[in-house]
């Protein structure tokens, strides 16, 4: 691992750090004023946030115009992008052809899937007997969990002691956050319209973490994946 | 219908609800942050050729993966974590061909991005150690150190970011932060290179 991916690793939101985009809503205003007092606590005693606040700063303040900047933007406007980026099309039009070809992919994708998750599950992690030392700061999530035969309506997890409030996110592979919401109780429900942007034979992953009163980090879980049987 | 006038996100979800208007839609938006992107890569990279390829990637990478902004945040807080994510590639390939050879490097690399518990739990403890002594250092070492080698910023535009006015610049600081570390840290190897 190199130094850089180290350094991201040590300070990132998985170990209690706010992420980029928090940075860029402080910087452009959009936090609520806890969240603002919570990040810029933060950033006082965190020389890696410090940084990370210094670059959404840049990408926050208004561009100055100077001959520099129009250069950069001439070569930006003389840009060719293809006509249409290809994830954007929605499967609203049927063809029969494209839709073949999905399935045939969806189908590999799956078998590859199963193959990998089979392999990922044995041997199963022993579970921590009673008295046994807990590592702190983690969170055991319960489900959905590895391959499942239908959509999942709701995430579960253990709950925390001390925790006010959980923060469950749901990302795609590529690690776009697809939802997150916050509730005061150890399960989450999906709303309908996500639900519905999810399919079949697509991995997708999933973690909690335990807030305190303050909205400042507990535990959190390791990512769980799951995916639906096509 | 007037296309300015729609939010950025209105946009985004015209261009994907009627694919003839695509092409128009995401032109108008690319436009309202083309300056806004030019200015930040060229503070991150001072060099303005070297600014307007990165920023051109940054717009590339946009048109491709657009398709996973699913609306949940605003567009302009996605196409920051785009831009922040292309800089930092570049800056750490830029900075790998001029340093080719580290112990770090040569690690061979994950071929599962989805690590099993043991690594993660690896990685945490790692993650500690590196925390720890990072905490050592003073809080401008430490930023500077940061800002180099996580986001990629090449030395004097540290210098020039944060306004040093010392002989060596940003220089003075890796070059300091890099012995303690390795006085502390001896993993460190990619960056005590830097103040040798």
């Amino acid at each position: 691992m190199s130094l850089s991916d180290s350094l991201h690793s040590a300070w990132s939101p998985e170990t209690g750090c706010p992420s980029p985009e928090d940075w860029l809503r402080l910087e452009t205003g959009e936090a609520i004023p806890d969240e603002r007092r919570r990040l810029e606590e933060h950033a006082s005693r965190c020389p890696a946030c410090n940084s990370e606040r210094e670059m959404a700063r840049l990408f926050a303040e208004a561009p100055e115009k100077d001959e520099d900047v129009d250069f950069i933007v001439a070569r930006l406007e003389a840009l060719e992008l293809p006509k249409q980026p290809i994830p954007l099309a929605f499967p609203g039009r049927r063809h029969s052809l494209v839709w073949a070809a999905r399935l045939a992919a969806l189908i590999v994708l799956a078998l590859a899937v199963g193959l990998f998750f089979r392999a990922a599950q044995a041997p199963p992690l022993p579970d921590p007997g009673a008295g046994e030392v807990r590592r702190g700061g983690h969170l055991r999530p319960i489900g959905p969990s590895g391959e499942i035969s239908e959509m999942p309506r709701e995430f579960r997890w253990e709950g925390v002691e001390g925790a006010r409030s959980y923060r469950v996110t749901l990302r795609a592979v590529d690690d776009a956050v697809l939802w997150q919401e916050t509730v005061t109780v150890s399960s989450a429900r999906l709303p309908e319209d996500v639900a519905r942007g999810l399919h079949p034979a697509v991995l997708y992953r999933w973690s909690v973490e335990a807030l305190d009163e303050r909205g400042a980090r507990l535990a959190a879980s390791e990512p769980v994946r799951f995916l639906v049987r096509p | 219908m007037d296309l300015d006038r729609l939010s950025d996100e209105e946009l985004v979800e015209k261009a994907r609800a009627h694919p003839a208007l695509a092409s128009e839609c995401l032109g108008v938006l690319y436009r309202r942050f083309y300056p806004k992107v030019a200015y930040w890569c060229l503070r991150v990279c001072g060099n303005r050729d070297e600014a307007a390829d990165l920023a051109q990637e940054v717009f590339v990478r946009v048109h491709s993966r657009l398709g996973s902004f699913r609306g949940e945040s605003r567009f302009s807080t996605w196409l920051y974590q785009v831009t922040r994510s292309v800089a930092i590639n570049r800056g750490e390939s830029n900075r790998r061909r001029s340093s080719p050879l580290t112990d770090l490097d040569s690690a061979p690399e994950m071929a599962d991005p989805l690590p099993d518990a043991q690594e993660v739990l690896a990685r945490a403890e790692a993650a500690g150690e590196l925390r720890a002594a990072m905490e050592e250092l003073e809080p401008l070492e430490a930023k500077v150190l940061y800002l180099h080698f996580a986001n990629g910023l090449t030395l004097p535009r540290i210098t020039e970011l944060l306004g040093l006015d010392n002989r060596s610049g940003a220089k003075a600081y890796i070059v300091s932060a890099t012995r303690k570390l390795r006085r502390r840290y001896g993993l460190v190897k990619e960056a005590a290179r830097v103040a040798e």
